[in-house]
């Protein structure tokens, strides 16, 4: 009898649990629109729905009375920002953290706004954002550097068109910005206004990007920094010789996207046809005569023994930290290269692994070769920063409450504390004045990467500060045993004499979109990976024959299919030409 | 009078089955509510198959575009690749993982060691409880061709002047891709089999002894005929799966060397349909991908019926 009970006892307690367990499991649907996210929960009451009407509201008791557009809703709405996973260890969770409820507090809760940011991983943008799509969870601003992003979103219906003239009136310093930065003509696509754009600073000189080399394996085989491939040349064998590395000295990852960097390898002048054909974010431009010369030129490197041979296996295409940078920061390898800002962990890495190592500045003029390369070419950045839109299922109040967040971001005094911190816990002042950030706090108020920029990014793409030197300073590494402040800035000049010889240029840009990118995109990056690898691998005998089967293939994968299709919209006066 | 004639309807009988066992009912109704959410509710949805669909546009917004998706997807090259790997792989992680389950089963069947017998069967289990990241991460740090521990050792030992490329290159990739499936599939696999063996009546064996049958005649004549039904219904659940894909172990063991092979239908799902934001396409995949195997299904259970096997259905 005992046994009979305890088994039914079992076996509806197990039921009991089961059905609890749902219940629990079916709460987990997502929060309806006007749900408060998380990171709100924390954040200060909001302002009661009972505020006066905006009309009624003197500019002094606005919560912003320098900006007038900013007015509180009546009632709560609700806006979601995409953020930028970068899957970095020991940063904070990208999507709830003490900056979201920084803005929470002192924007969205004067306002009555939530303000929800949604993280999007770095190395797989467009499938989180079909994903949320699908899901009806559109972000209220959809976001992204590159232009066939946008164009494909905007074409799918995903994003709404935009009313500038409402975004002007609510948003007036981001709009004068756009109008002082020559952006608007950039907002349009297929005849429709879509787009806001952020201000790239001194966008034609990619100064926030650097490549640093080993100075002290140079030193020690008798070598300066290199100016040309000759001499790049020389000084790898000469490493190699004296055994300063067990491992590859040149680090190279596998493409994680369409970028292929042939810049330098184009005629001069490049012919524009091809360019508009070629030359693009959204789709590798391989078949193309200066990819074949790259890749010709990393296939010798190759078989030099310039590359590890498992390069290709070492890769994380996911945006997280790669081989090749682990490499660089044990030690094993001659460069690596990325974005500066005060705060450049894999730099501090390097140092603390490598007290002894001196690292230097490369050359821009470090890939000429008499016949190969003619002269340094930079791929110069777009005109504008990140290419903002709007979801098509945005309401009007969350419409403008995402350009309320873009106007209030914009202003100094915001962006001061966003970037920096809080003083005396993450920078200190400088004797300048400038702020000084201190890379190795790691307390609550820490910054995110690269000093929240995948934040900041919404109103423009870098730190700006009076001149272009009090900006480098301002986004120079900190807190390192060396100072390369002076180094960037003599880069930046480089780079601008590059600029000014006309040799510095985007990407074609396109006001139709190009259906087939869409369509092919996917596929055709993940052929350049493998076609890269092989072609970067094979023997150079091999070369010739490997390269014409591959593009051949390439082509016929749709890529031939893209470029026709890019050609008729220049010949139909649809896109960006090159600056003369 | 007797309760089985005495005359009841359909409801009292049903009423009276169920009060009965109304825990048994209770404990169903959440597998049941599982089926109907995450099977037969998610139905609806394949109409995205013949729809020009957008998400952004909705249902209602996306045209109705019949067959075209399939049309398409059919002359699409490099559906076809991954249509002819799938069914490659498949058919040879059938033929390579269905049959080692049983002969591992028998195996630990006849140790009589019980200690040794459950500590073998813990550790053949065990990688089925390891994702496929970490079996993959684990398969590269051992056979990569130039720093995998299992190379190292074998141009230390001198055995080989340079690395296997074990995961390198397409052929090899294959073998490996097959094998490290195999070893982490087979310990579970094999758990349904013992239970088999558990239910054979001890009777028969006490018989086929007192007739003479040594260890390997008691398993071909009383172990393996036990275990038919098992290994027949097995066998058509799994020929349901031989144009399935695992996106997971699929990925994990990708590199851009082995392309060639590793190309299946769960890598064209994710990246022309997931990745390239096409929906309909990844849902017309996935349709077909039923579809065959619900076909095959059909056939094996026909096939198995007509050897006078119990079948499925």
């Amino acid at each position: 009898m005992f046994i009979r009970n305890a088994r039914r006892f079992t076996a509806f307690f197990l039921a009991f649990a089961m059905l609890v367990l749902a219940a629990a499991c079916s709460t987990n649907d997502p929060a309806p629109a006007t749900a408060a996210p998380a990171s709100a929960a924390a954040a200060t009451v909001a302002p009661a729905a009972s505020e006066p009407a905006p009309a009624e509201e003197t500019a002094a008791a606005l919560p912003f009375p320098n900006q007038p557009t900013l007015v509180p809703f009546e009632s709560r709405v609700h806006i979601t920002v995409p953020v930028y996973d970068r899957s970095k260890e020991g940063y904070p969770a990208v999507d709830d953290n003490y900056w979201t409820q920084y803005i929470q507090k002192e924007f969205g809760d004067k306002l009555n706004i939530d303000v929800e940011y949604v993280a999007i991983p770095r190395g797989d943008v467009m499938t989180k954002y079909s994903l949320l799509i699908a899901g009806n969870e559109t972000p209220t601003i959809m976001m992204e550097y590159d232009y066939p992003k946008v164009a494909q979103w905007a074409n799918d219906g995903a994003m709404g068109e935009l009313d500038l003239n409402a975004f002007a009136a609510t948003a007036p310093t981001y709009y004068q910005a756009m109008v002082d930065n020559n952006q608007l003509g950039y907002t349009d696509l297929n005849g429709k206004t879509y787009f806001a754009l952020s201000e790239r600073p001194y966008y034609n000189t990619t100064f926030t990007y650097a490549t640093f080399v080993r100075k002290d394996w140079l030193d020690k085989v008798g070598a300066g920094v290199p100016k040309s491939y000759a001499e790049f040349t020389a000084a790898i064998d000469a490493i190699i010789a004296e055994g300063l590395t067990d491992k590859a000295p040149k680090g190279i990852g596998l493409p994680s996207a369409a970028y292929v960097k042939n810049f330098p390898f184009r005629d001069i002048p490049v012919d524009e046809k091809e360019w508009v054909m070629h030359s693009s974010l959204g789709t590798p431009g391989f078949s193309w005569y200066p990819t074949e010369r790259l890749l010709r030129r990393q296939n010798a490197e190759f078989n030099k023994g310039y590359i590890s041979s498992e390069y290709d296996l070492d890769s994380d295409t996911t945006g997280g930290t790669t081989q090749i940078q682990t490499d660089f920061i044990n030690g094993k390898t001659f460069s690596y290269e990325g974005y500066m800002a005060a705060t450049v962990d894999w730099l501090s890495a390097f140092y603390q692994n490598n007290p002894d190592a001196e690292l230097a500045i490369a050359s821009v003029y470090q890939e000429v070769e008499p016949g190969v390369v003619a002269d340094a070419q930079i791929r110069a950045d777009n005109p504008f920063g990140m290419i903002v839109g709007f979801s098509s299922k945005a309401t009007d109040d969350e419409k403008k409450a995402a350009w309320m967040l873009m106007e209030w971001m914009l202003q100094p005094d915001v962006l001061y504390v966003l970037e920096n911190g809080v003083e005396g816990v993450t920078f200190t002042l400088g004797a300048d004045g400038l702020p000084v950030v201190d890379a190795d706090y790691r307390g609550t108020e820490m910054l995110n990467h690269n000093n929240n920029i995948d934040m900041t990014c919404l109103v423009h793409a870098s730190k700006k500060i009076g001149t272009i030197e009090q900006t480098i300073a301002a986004i120079a590494p900190k807190g390192l045993p060396q100072d390369f402040t002076q180094a960037l800035i003599d880069n930046y000049y480089d780079l601008k004499a590059v600029a000014d010889k006309g040799n510095a240029y985007s990407d074609p840009i396109f006001a139709v979109a190009i259906d087939s990118e869409s369509e092919y995109s996917a596929t055709l990056l993940s052929l350049w990976q493998e076609y890269s690898v092989a072609l970067t691998k094979c023997k150079p005998e091999e070369f010739d024959a490997l390269y014409a089967d591959l593009s051949k293939k390439f082509l016929d994968a749709g890529y031939q299919e893209i470029i026709d299709e890019r050609l008729e919209a220049y010949e139909n006066g649809f896109t960006t030409k090159l600056p003369k | 009078m007797n309760e089985a004639i005495k005359p009841d309807t359909l409801l009292k009988r049903t009423l009276r089955v169920l009060s009965r066992d109304w825990q048994l009912y209770f404990l169903l109704l959440l597998p049941l509510a599982f089926v109907v959410v995450f099977k037969y509710a998610a139905y609806p949805g394949l109409r995205i198959a013949f729809l020009d669909y957008k998400p952004a546009r909705g249902f209602e917004g996306s045209p109705f575009v019949g067959f075209d998706i399939f049309q398409k997807i059919f002359k699409d090259a490099d559906f076809l690749k991954a249509l002819r790997n799938s069914l490659t792989f498949n058919f040879l992680d059938l033929l390579v993982g269905f049959p080692l389950p049983i002969v591992l089963a028998i195996m630990l069947n006849e140790i009589r060691f019980k200690t040794f017998k459950r500590v073998s069967q813990t550790i053949l289990y065990l990688p089925h409880f390891l994702s496929w990241v970490i079996v993959a991460s684990v398969a590269y740090a051992l056979f990569k061709p130039e720093s995998g521990l299992v190379n190292i050792l074998l141009v230390n030992l001198g055995f080989i002047d340079s690395g296997i490329p074990f995961l390198t290159e397409k052929w090899h990739w294959a073998v490996s891709y097959l094998l490290i499936g195999v070893w982490q599939g087979l310990g579970w696999g094999t758990i349904i089999y013992l239970a088999a063996i558990t239910g054979i009546s001890s009777e028969l064996y006490e018989a086929a002894t007192v007739d003479g049958a040594g260890r390997l005649g008691r398993i071909w004549h009383v172990t393996l005929p036990g275990i038919r039904p098992t290994m027949v219904t097995l066998l058509i659940m799994n020929l349901g799966r031989i144009t399935g894909s695992n996106f997971e172990r699929l990925d994990s063991l990708a590199n851009v060397q082995v392309t060639e092979f590793q190309y299946q239908l769960a890598i064209y799902t994710y990246q022309k349909g997931l990745a390239g934001g096409n929906f309909s396409r990844a849902t017309a995949v996935g349709l077909f991908q039923s579809a065959v195997g619900f076909l095959l299904v059909l056939a094996a259970d026909r096939v198995s019926k007509k050897l006078g096997e119990s079948g499925l259905i």
